[in-house]
């Protein structure tokens, strides 16, 4: 079963502060941190379950999620990081 | 290494390197060893076969930054093209004649005066080489990963790449399964060269997004 898409453009998102060792596809750094919804992407492949060969109906939805410079560094107000992560990831800014 | 490594390389081993005929006088890596047992037993198991073998290393061998320096080129000089490169970067591709099939997904961003686009790869080192060709080594260190998500203007400083304080860095960090690449700007006073001279100022840095295209 395909996910729904449940975060919209614009919207502000906290990435999940979880640490699986397991292979995932989010970057350390963007942990805990808060972006804002650039583009959804649609659903992909759950990377989660093929790295180890599994298969699955489940998909993710990918979301491209911008994060500012100064938020996650403290340093350029300018500067920008976009990564490319899955709405299970992602949760409301206050969770 | 030195541990198992202290025979003489003049030993009466047999076999010969028949695929390997570079090897002469030179003492293996650890990772060439694994490379050659992981072959030579995919081989034997006939998980792969010896043409398909050759087929890949062909394909990988032809693939290099010409392939995305024509196309970028291309786009600067034709703005249906360009719009439809963009919008849609693997179709658009597909129609050139190229054979994508085994390509994955690719996005393709515009540099602008006001944002200057970077492609990273902080989990492990994604790259469009259909597009580029093999990575350069820097681009797979850990220490251009970590770095250019930290301090991007640094690094890129380093590149020898002074971006105004007024335009924007975005790195584009390639997490998911889609392939980055950037689309610089075409330098002015080159918008009315041929194609065929456009392609050689575009390198491969400048669409990684450490450079910019260079006039002669």
């Amino acid at each position: 079963m395909a996910e729904t898409q449940e975060f919209s453009i614009g919207q502000m998102v906290r990435v999940k502060r979880l640490w699986p060792t397991d292979h995932h596809r989010v970057p350390f750094y963007l942990k805990g941190k808060i972006g804002q919804v650039a583009t959804c992407l649609g659903p992909v492949e759950n990377p989660e379950l093929t790295a180890y060969f599994k298969k699955s109906s489940d998909q993710h939805i990918l979301y491209r999620v911008r994060f500012t410079h100064a938020h996650l560094w403290g340093g350029s107000q300018t500067d920008e990081i976009y990564a490319d992560l899955a709405g299970k990831w992602l949760c409301e800014p206050e969770g | 290494m030195a541990d198992h490594h202290d025979h003489t390389h003049a030993h009466t081993h047999t076999h010969t390197h028949a695929t390997d005929p570079d090897l002469d006088g030179h003492t293996l890596l650890e990772g060439e060893v694994w490379e050659a047992a992981l072959r030579e037993l995919l081989l034997e198991k006939g998980v792969i076969t010896t043409p398909e073998l050759n087929d890949q290393m062909n394909r990988t061998a032809s693939q290099s930054a010409a392939v995305g320096a024509s196309i970028i080129a291309r786009a600067w000089k034709d703005q249906k093209f360009k719009k439809a490169l963009l919008a849609n970067p693997k179709v658009t591709i597909a129609d050139l004649g190229h054979d994508v099939s085994t390509m994955p997904d690719l996005v393709i961003v515009e540099n602008r005066v006001d944002v200057h686009n970077v492609v990273v790869c902080t989990l492990c080192s994604c790259y469009p080489r259909y597009m580029l060709g093999p990575p350069p080594e820097w681009y797979r260190s850990a220490a251009y990963r970590a770095r250019v998500v930290r301090d991007p203007r640094e690094v890129l400083i380093e590149f020898g790449l002074n971006i105004s304080a007024e335009t924007t860095i975005r790195v584009y960090d390639s997490t998911a399964d889609l392939r980055y690449m950037v689309m610089p700007l075409c330098p002015p006073g080159a918008e009315d060269m041929p194609v065929t001279h456009l392609q050689t100022i575009i390198t491969r840095d400048s669409m990684i997004g450490v450079g910019l295209p260079k006039l002669p």
